[in-house]
């Protein structure tokens, strides 16, 4: 009776991961099962495709990216963490009654002000940022289950729903943008005007509005643009223009911008291109 | 072998790169609990239960109504993963919470997993159980877990 061997056992067998006793018996087998032979000459022949297809180093830097980006958020959670443990009954009464005052002035101030979801004061002893941490911008996907934090390059549809919240790490001005493959601006925060706006300079600070993709193909480049003094917000859209003008979809970054203002770009690609 | 494992799945290849990918850092993140014992067989699971995740998160892979429109083998075996994709992860959570598996921080297998290795790629429960280094009873009672949260599914 013949035996059966499953796609990854022949993967293994690929791989020289099988004993020397399985490898001796599947290639018995082999020598009397065209099918089975025909089974492992594909996965041989796909290798050589996709070596010859895919870009390793590309691929390589993608993923240090992700495993980067990833530790910066993991680093956030940890300091929020250490936040809320630091924080004690007399801190947080003499934090309450600023957060009350802030958080009526704002609402009244403007009802598109993003709510928080972390505390909107850096009450650490010595009032600076984490060292090592980033500014950096996370992109929420919303989904059935849930919310998802989507990474750069996902690929995402035509009305996917989306949460943008920032972590500044101690910068105090920025504002967040976006340009899509039609070389269209969508500003996210402010929403208008053309200034840098202050910052929530510690823990994450999650956008009011959700963001829905439209039609536009290909990927749209998110840009999270910070500093510690004011800026104009549209000259750095109009370096974002000029450096995205090509309508490529691999990550731009804004070449010429002044050495006091710092850039985070996610991009996301737009599925079914 | 992963991106062809996320292909096979996905039937899409810009996200089987974007999944291939993430099985990579998901892999570098985990470095600390890995053995050396058949690396490929650990990253065909973390590759099957990503490309789960993204089938089950993404609205462009539209559930099939399992078994009543699937007209050829492999629409059937398109509905039966996506039905496995969205199962809750009720069993897992169940499975985790499990005292011992604390104790000896393991790293109960995926039921999802567990099913599309054994309903889609057609391993028999011994071989599952080899793969995910659990007892063949224990792959079938999580199998009838599975089952019993999916109306229609195959004994």
């Amino acid at each position: 009776m013949k035996e059966s061997y499953s796609n990854i056992k022949l993967e293994q067998y690929v791989l020289n991961e099988l004993s020397a006793d399985e490898t001796r018996k599947l290639e018995h087998a082999v020598e009397n099962d065209e099918t089975l032979k025909k089974r492992i000459e594909a996965i041989r022949h796909s290798n050589t495709e996709i070596h010859a297809s895919v870009d390793e180093q590309d691929a390589l830097r993608e993923i240090q990216y992700r495993i980067k980006n990833n530790e910066i958020r993991h680093e956030q959670k940890e300091n929020n963490l250490k936040q809320s443990k630091n924080s004690s009954w007399t801190r947080l009464a003499y934090v309450m009654p600023v957060v009350a005052i802030v958080a009526v002035s704002t609402f009244m101030i403007n009802e598109n002000t993003p709510i928080t979801t972390s505390t909107p004061f850096d009450v650490t002893e010595d009032g600076v940022r984490f060292k090592g941490l980033q500014p950096h911008l996370n992109i929420y996907q919303q989904t059935d289950s849930g919310t998802k934090l989507i990474n750069h390059n996902a690929i995402l549809n035509e009305g996917d729903s989306l949460q943008l919240s920032y972590v500044a790490a101690g910068q105090q001005f920025g504002a967040i943008f976006s340009i899509d493959s039609r070389s269209v601006v969508t500003q996210h925060f402010p929403f208008d005007g053309g200034s840098s706006v202050k910052l929530q300079v510690s823990g994450e600070f999650m956008m009011k509005r959700s963001y829905q993709l439209d039609d536009a193909p290909k990927y749209e480049h998110f840009f999270f643009i910070t500093s510690n003094s004011s800026f104009d917000l549209q000259e750095v859209i109009r370096l974002a223009k000029v450096d995205t003008a090509d309508k490529q979809e691999n990550t731009k970054t804004i070449s010429h911008l002044p050495d006091h203002i710092d850039q985070f770009v996610i991009t996301i690609k737009k599925a079914g291109q | 072998m992963v991106l062809r494992r996320c292909r096979q799945l996905l039937k899409d290849e810009a996200r089987a790169m974007d999944a291939m990918q993430d099985v990579f850092v998901k892999l570098v993140e985990k470095k600390d609990s890995l053995t050396d014992d058949a690396p490929s067989s650990m990253l065909y699971r973390i590759a099957t239960n990503h490309c789960l995740n993204v089938i089950r998160d993404n609205k462009k892979f539209v559930q099939h109504d399992f078994g009543s429109e699937a007209h050829n083998e492999e629409n059937e075996k398109t509905s039966m993963l996506h039905a496995i994709a969205n199962v809750s992860d009720t069993t897992d959570q169940l499975v985790a919470s499990n005292i011992l598996d604390k104790l000896f921080r393991r790293h109960p297998e995926s039921t999802r997993t567990i099913a599309v290795l054994h309903y889609y790629d057609g391993l028999t429960l011994d071989e599952v159980a080899e793969h995910v280094n659990m007892s063949v009873s224990g792959v079938r009672k999580r199998l009838r877990q599975l089952r019993s949260t999916l109306h229609g599914f195959p004994e």
